[in-house]
């Protein structure tokens, strides 16, 4: 069989890694030589000069080289987990304020609506003395590492909009989701894996969809892989019926040997990625099933989380997120659907399905930082749990619903985070003494992602990829956001 | 011409001749520069400006108002734009040092010299009309077909290269056919091909395009590459992504191709056919284009907001796929590079505010359309139905009831339909119970049917709610005699046309109500197609005289708003009708004609574009922000200045908007859609950026190609087919697509066209052709869309429930990619994987990757196993000997006669296979499979070998490569 000799095989590689760094020629000052080279969207590699990095990646030292984002999706009531109000206690079923009102559209709410009192208790925690919710006892034991977030506000009330918003800086279709920002500017760390990967519970699909980990105009190598927990892990990993891993083997090796007769013939540089590819795939095939295999986990750990091997859940896929962070995945996104407490019915309220959701997810994401910090992989991984909008201190009531539940509210909510780079044990920002705006120190959306890119060593006013005539960024093409630096350890 | 071509001359050798002798290009070497650097502080944008300075105006630039002239011709010394770049202090320095970019030093000496020579500025390229320049003189004499050649030939003299040789008679074949219609010829038409060419290679050339232009997959293929841009989808899109009947528009755009319908006509239908003199159906039609945007059915969603969004989304994509223009950052705030301030902006928004939709759930308006292709079918059948009337009037068991006197609970009232029919209205509670009345008929009653109809009203579903679903939780009868008394009568037995598991109609005839309920989203017909339920009586009625018989139907489901939407009850004296029924042997021709009219009513019903009445267009406002909600200056519709004014005999509306993009004096129009043809065809545009013309854009590789293929579409009138033509038969086009390290040195990605387009084919391509080798493509037109197989077998959206993809059996599995449903919220992951652009927006282009996710999909897809089976029995039944079949495969495949050493690595790997599956009957049975006919014991190790052979052919990079 013939063989390319080496200098033209190199100067192949040299010319495949070209073109496909071509998808960023129009950033001058861009990413250039930054993740083509591999198309898990892997950084740098040996046909890649070095040193090409765009400064704005070089000379920042990121706090956090991962993330872990724990989505809730519908929007959980953070008057009932974080936001603790006293003030709304004492008027709970009382007329709420006029100036809540006036002027003001909610999604759901008609009328002149009550106020809202917690439904379950609140106790401080640890030295932080943050208040938790009675809901959330696994997580009460984690206030000294977690770093509230009270005054975050966005600019959408219903869930599409403000999810995308959230995700991908554009309440609109057609920008690229935070997960495929990151691994075009930092890469994947493994070459096995993908370096995006998402995984989904509660039964359904989040509002906004696919495009929620979507990667727009950044190059599809940088969209988020869906795993499932039924059928093949990722989709198509899976050799057809009949076909074992014997024989897959022998024929990617013919593979490989007819498409080097033709890059021979053609001289095709993609030919040669789509050699690798190849390989690639067989390398994930491999690596993809143990990775998502959770059956030999410890009974210990099994049973901390609240997983069962086999099972379709939130706590699974949490301990799946650490572990797909230990194999070097870059971004792993959590989506849990069932937070939308409305009250309007008990699959929706305050009594049942509240309580509900924060069973299924207190105790698991507790787990998750007891694992990363046990394992040494907290430091370096950041976690984040929210919703995509806030809710109402007032009753919702639609339609006179007998069951207790809140309305959409953009105008303030909580999210936290913890590991990566984040002061522990602290709160950041507050609201009013009904919850219902902030008055402290306010989080935009923008501000929010700019201060996890910056975490992650990213410029997030920088940090852009030319389309449509605009630079355009995670934080849009013209916002000017703040990084929260009082958040940075 | 020497100006431009020196440009191509610094692309191509990607290096810098800065400083050169020759004068300064303002727009092909200054605006670059002063774009990406000062630009964005100092442009249109006034919100943005930095002190006051504009440096996109001469006038800016030389302007003492504020000091000293940043530009002062002839002087770059005196300029202070020079003294601040070169400043050393940084607060002086310009671009500021935190922006993160810098002019180097050629960028500098070519400022100083555009000034030295006067600092004169052009309007940018794009927005000059075109005109035909004269081909360039070249100094090669032996090489080129067409006036396309002599362009590329004189850039490539200018780099020093020489065009390649003509490509092979049957790589030519295959570039023109996956080109041109999306599919590979087969083996016989390209050994035909071969013959002629050799025979006479114009001639031959110029018969297979016509043939390949005027087969039906041409306009399938093209129609293609239009859904990008006219975010076509078969779903609303958001959370609920309901779906919605729109194939007809795809129909029409793919019978439009065929039809060779000139492009301006083609824009003017799409954007404006409603207002059209006389416009026809087909014409109404077309306007599905600015129906296919995104419907926000969530609840709480205020429908302004996302109407306005529509619009705005109209207004982008119609100058977008037209002009190659983005103009969407003007909604909220002047754009900061081209030349549209946020005034301009919604006074253009203006033309397109005033159609009737306003994302409403049921997407009216619509229009019933005739599905294209089905015209005859629909004769027969209405013969048909005529016939079994006649035949059926006198036999039907059923009376239907006249239930005048019904009444509900929580505020929901009936209206009768003439059919004897009740149709719900009034307020939509969350439950509800009907109670139906009806004079007792004077004969025995044994059974009694229930009808849920779907009807228009209820955005043709049988039920209230937005999903159309329907809960019964109980059913009862009460006979109530003269005197007043109301008896409960019982039912034996039920049954439904459908019920889903779990939740069967005889759940709802017990003494109380079911929890579960009888539920009915059928898996395929959704809550759109009529269900039928019959109960019998255990004992039947008799009732005196003056009798009404009640019936009370409750929903009462804890999901809410699950109440039906008309209703329609029949009584039999038939005996057993519950189970004749299910036997289908109560009255075979009914349930037969009521099938039949169901279908025959179902015309597709299609949202278009309606403008509103005079009296009632909508006033426009400035958006401040582009808030909705902030309404400020009221706007009147017309163009941006820099665009120039609509044509003089224009109306004033969107019509006009479309004369004006389709008239000669666009400067835009013609060259975005030469360029876009050019681009699919040679692999990148020669405005790389396709989707942006502005200033932000890249410029074009072949400027003055690019104006002569605008002028020449334009003076073609408008001739795709003619068009596509001239771009197949140039030498360009047909060289051979073999690289060389010289060639790769000097144009590495083959922007200069020193050799054949080589690139991986698109998503829906990629599917078709390894169907159409193995023999299964099924390629009927048109038609509703289908679901092949996907291992997505079921979606959930949040609040609108799930939905199933239930695979279609049959010859529907082996359509071509177009007709694929898609869901927006959940695309077939085949396409995904192989860059189709997401459905959201327009999008012009698809980036080209090249993952280990797609491997996955052309290894182990079950459509990708069924055509490597199907191969496989091709191969087999060509020859007796390995060999002779494994040629064949590489040759049906390749189209092309194999080199051995082809032969040889296949052979090994079928040995290698054979002598595994020998020893695993099962196996092989497996991968051997059943398409299109199951293997035997005897045959089956040898088809799963050829499997595996097949299945690499279908893997091979010259196969998903053109």
């Amino acid at each position: 069989m013939n063989r390319l000799d080496p200098h033209n095989e190199l100067q192949l590689a040299r010319a495949s890694a070209l073109t496909r760094r071509h998808f960023l020629q129009r950033c001058n000052a861009g990413l250039g030589a930054v993740a083509l080279n591999s198309l898990l969207g892997q950084s740098a590699s040996a046909a890649e000069k070095p040193g090409a990095q765009p400064d704005y990646l070089r000379h920042y030292a990121p706090k956090a080289k991962q993330v872990i984002y724990l989505h809730m999706a519908g929007s959980p009531p953070q008057h009932d987990l974080w936001d603790y109000k006293p003030e709304l206690v004492k008027n709970h079923l009382q007329d709420c304020p006029q100036e809540f009102i006036e002027g003001k559209t909610f999604a759901f709410i008609k009328g002149h609506p009550k106020l809202l009192g917690p439904v379950y208790d609140f106790k401080q925690h640890g030295q932080s003395g943050a208040w938790v919710s009675e809901m959330m006892p696994h997580l009460a034991q984690h206030t000294d590492e977690m770093c509230f977030v009270k005054s975050m506000h966005t600019d959408q009330f219903n869930h599409a909009p403000a999810q995308l918003l959230l995700h991908t800086g554009s309440s609109q279709f057609g920008g690229a989701s935070m997960g495929a920002w990151v691994t075009y500017g930092l890469g994947s760390m493994n070459n096995n894996l993908p370096g995006y990967m998402v995984m989904v519970s509660g039964g359904k699909n989040p509002s906004g969809g696919k495009s929620l980990w979507g990667s727009s105009f950044l190059p599809s190598v940088y969209q988020g892989v869906q795993c499932r927990a039924k059928g093949d892990p990722i989709l198509y990993v899976s050799n057809p019926e009949g076909m074992s891993r014997n024989i897959r083997r022998q024929s990617l090796d013919s593979l490989s040997q007819l498409n080097r007769l033709e890059l021979e013939s053609y001289q095709d540089p993609e030919t040669l990625t789509r050699i690798e590819q190849y390989e690639l795939a067989y390398r994930m095939q491999v690596a993809v099933p143990g990775v998502m295999d959770i059956k030999n986990e410890s009974t210990r750990t099994l049973e901390q989380y609240g997983a069962k091997p086999g099972e379709a859940s939130f706590a699974n896929n949490c301990l799946l997120a650490r572990r797909l962070v230990e194999q070097g995945v870059r971004f792993v996104q959590l989506f849990d659907w069932g937070w939308d407490i409305h009250g309007t019915t008990k699959l929706d309220d305050m009594e049942n399905q509240f309580p509900k959701k924060c069973r299924e997810t207190d105790q698991a994401i507790s787990a998750l930082l007891t694992d990363l910090r046990e394992r040494g992989l907290l430091e370096d991984t950041l976690v984040v749990w929210g919703g995509e909008f806030g809710r109402t201190p007032m009753h919702e009531a639609r339609g006179g619903s007998k069951f207790l539940g809140r309305d959409h509210h953009p105008d303030c909510f909580t999210t936290w985070m913890a590991g990566g780079g984040v002061k522990p044990g602290i709160t950041y920002g507050a609201t009013d003494e009904l919850g219902y705006s902030v008055v402290k120190d306010p989080v935009h959306v923008h501000d929010f992602q700019a201060t996890i890119q910056h975490l992650l060593g990213i410029d997030p006013h920088k940090h852009n990829f030319p389309y449509q005539g605009l630079n355009q960024r995670l934080i849009g093409p013209t916002a000017s956001p703040k990084i929260i630096k009082d958040l940075i350890a | 011409m020497l100006i431009r071509l020196s440009f191509i001359a610094l692309l191509g050798l990607a290096s810098s001749l800065a400083a050169n002798s020759k004068e300064v290009s303002f727009n092909f070497e200054i605006r670059p520069i002063l774009s990406k650097n000062c630009i964005g502080c100092h442009g249109p944008d006034p919100g943005d400006r930095k002190a006051d300075l504009r440096l996109d105006t001469f006038e800016g630039a030389t302007s003492t108002e504020f000091g000293d002239a940043s530009i002062v011709p002839g002087d770059p010394d005196a300029s202070l734009m020079i003294q601040r770049i070169e400043s050393n202090d940084p607060d002086e320095v310009m671009p500021p040092p935190e922006h993160g970019h810098s002019l180097n030093k050629e960028e500098l000496a070519l400022l100083k010299q555009w000034i030295r020579e006067g600092g004169h500025y052009e309007t940018h390229w794009a927005f000059v009309p075109p005109t035909r320049p004269a081909a360039p003189e070249v100094t090669t004499t032996d090489w080129g077909k067409n006036e396309i050649d002599s362009f590329i030939l004189a850039a490539l003299e200018q780099n020093n290269l020489r065009p390649s040789a003509p490509a092979k008679a049957s790589e030519l074949l295959r570039r023109l056919s996956l080109d041109l219609t999306g599919l590979p010829p087969s083996w016989e038409e390209s050994k035909d091909f071969q013959k002629s060419y050799h025979e006479n290679s114009a001639q031959a050339v110029s018969e297979a395009v016509d043939r390949l232009l005027a087969s039906p997959a041409y306009g399938e293929h093209w129609a293609s590459m239009w859904m990008d841009l006219a975010r076509y989808a078969d779903t609303v899109g958001y959370s609920g992504d309901e779906h919605r009947d729109i194939w007809p528009w795809r129909d029409w755009v793919i019978k439009a191709f065929n039809d060779n319908m000139p492009y301006d006509q083609f824009i003017t239908e799409q954007v404006a056919g409603d207002l059209l003199p006389e416009a026809d159906e087909y014409q109404r039609l077309a306007t599905a284009f600015h129906r296919l945007t995104l419907n926000n059915n969530e609840g709480g969603t205020n429908d302004e907001e996302f109407r306005t969004i529509a619009v705005k989304d109209r207004l982008s994509t119609t100058v977008n796929a037209t002009m190659g223009l983005t103009i969407r950052c003007a909604e909220c705030h002047t754009h900061k590079y081209d030349p549209i301030t946020i005034q301009e902006y919604y006074e253009f928004y203006a033309f397109f505010n005033q159609s009737a939709d306003r994302d409403h759930r049921d997407d009216r308006p619509r229009m019933a359309v005739t599905p294209p292709g089905t015209e005859k079918e629909r004769k027969v059948l209405k013969n048909r139905i005529t016939q079994i009337k006649q035949a059926a009037e006198q036999t039907s068991p059923w009376t239907a009831l006249s239930l005048d006197q019904s009444t509900a609970t929580n505020g929901v009232t009936f209206s009768p339909k003439p059919d004897r029919s009740i149709l719900a209205g009034g307020s939509n509670p969350p439950n509800a119970t009907y109670t139906l009345r009806a004079p007792a008929p004077a004969e025995t009653t044994t059974a009694l049917q229930l009808e849920l109809i779907p009807d228009l009203r209820h955005n043709d579903m049988i039920g209230r709610s937005p999903s159309g679903s329907v809960f019964l939780n109980h059913i009862q009868l009460f006979v109530v005699t003269p005197d007043g008394q109301r008896e409960r009568r019982y039912f034996s037995h039920a049954t439904a046309d459908y019920s889903q598991p779990n939740y069967s109609i005889t759940n709802i005839i017990g003494e109380e109500a079911h929890r579960n309920g009888w539920a009915m989203n059928h898996p395929k017909q959704g809550f759109k197609a009529r269900r039928i339920a019959v109960f019998d009586l255990d004992k039947p009625i008799d009732a005196p005289r003056g009798s009404t018989l009640e019936v009370e139907l409750h929903f009462q489901s804890s999901l809410p708003r699950v109440t039906a939407g008309r209703i329609r009850l029949s009584v039999t004296s038939a005996p057993q009708a519950a189970s004749r029924f299910e036997k289908r042997t109560l009255h075979p021709l009914g349930r037969e004609l009521v099938e039949m009219q169901d279908t025959l009513n179902a015309t597709i019903r299609v949202p278009v574009t309606v403008e509103l009445p005079q009296k009632r267009q909508r006033e426009t406002h400035i958006m401040t922000r582009g808030s909705f909600l902030q309404l400020g200056k009221k706007v009147a519709a017309s163009l941006p200045a820099a665009f120039g004014e609509l044509p003089n005999d224009a109306p004033k509306n969107r019509l006009g908007v479309a004369q004006w993009i389709t008239a000669d004096t666009n400067p835009l129009t013609a060259r975005v859609a030469a360029n876009r043809y050019w681009a699919r065809l040679f692999g990148i545009g020669i405005v790389e950026t396709e989707e942006d013309f502005g200033t932000q854009g890249t410029l074009p590789s072949h400027p003055e190609l690019l104006d002569w293929l605008a002028v020449e579409l334009q003076e073609g009138g408008w001739d795709i087919k003619k068009f596509l033509k001239t771009l197949v038969t140039s030498a360009a086009y047909q060289q051979s697509s073999q690289a060389s390290p010289e060639r790769l040195e000097r144009d590495p990605r083959n922007t200069l066209l020193s050799r054949g387009p080589r690139y991986r084919l698109s998503a829906e391509v990629v599917r078709d052709q390894a169907l159409a080798v193995s023999g299964l493509l099924n390629q009927e037109l048109y038609g509703p869309p289908v679901y092949p197989p996907s291992p997505i077998k079921k979606f959930a959206n949040a609040f609108t429930g799930y939905t199933h993809w239930v695979e279609s059996q049959g010859t529907d599995r082996y359509r071509r990619a177009l007709y694929t449903y898609l869901k927006r919220s959940n695309p077939h992951p085949l396409f995904e994987t192989f860059d189709m652009a997401s459905r959201d927006v327009c999008v012009m282009r698809r980036f080209r990757t090249n993952t280990p996710l797609q491997s996955f999909m052309t290894l182990n897809d079950v459509v990708f196993v069924e055509a490597s089976q199907a191969l496989a029995r091709k191969m087999k039944s060509h020859s007796d000997t390995v060999e002779e079949q494994i040629r064949h495969g590489l040759r049906l495949v390749l189209l092309d006669e194999p080199i051995s050493d082809q032969v040889t690595i296949l052979s090994e790997l079928y040995e290698k296979s054979l002598h595994e599956y020998e020893n695993d009957l099962t196996s092989a049975l497996e991968l051997a499979g059943t398409i299109p006919t199951p293997a035997t014991d005897e045959n089956a190790a040898q088809l799963a070998s050829l499997t595996v052979v097949a299945n690499i052919l279908l893997n091979l990079d010259a196969f998903l490569c053109k």
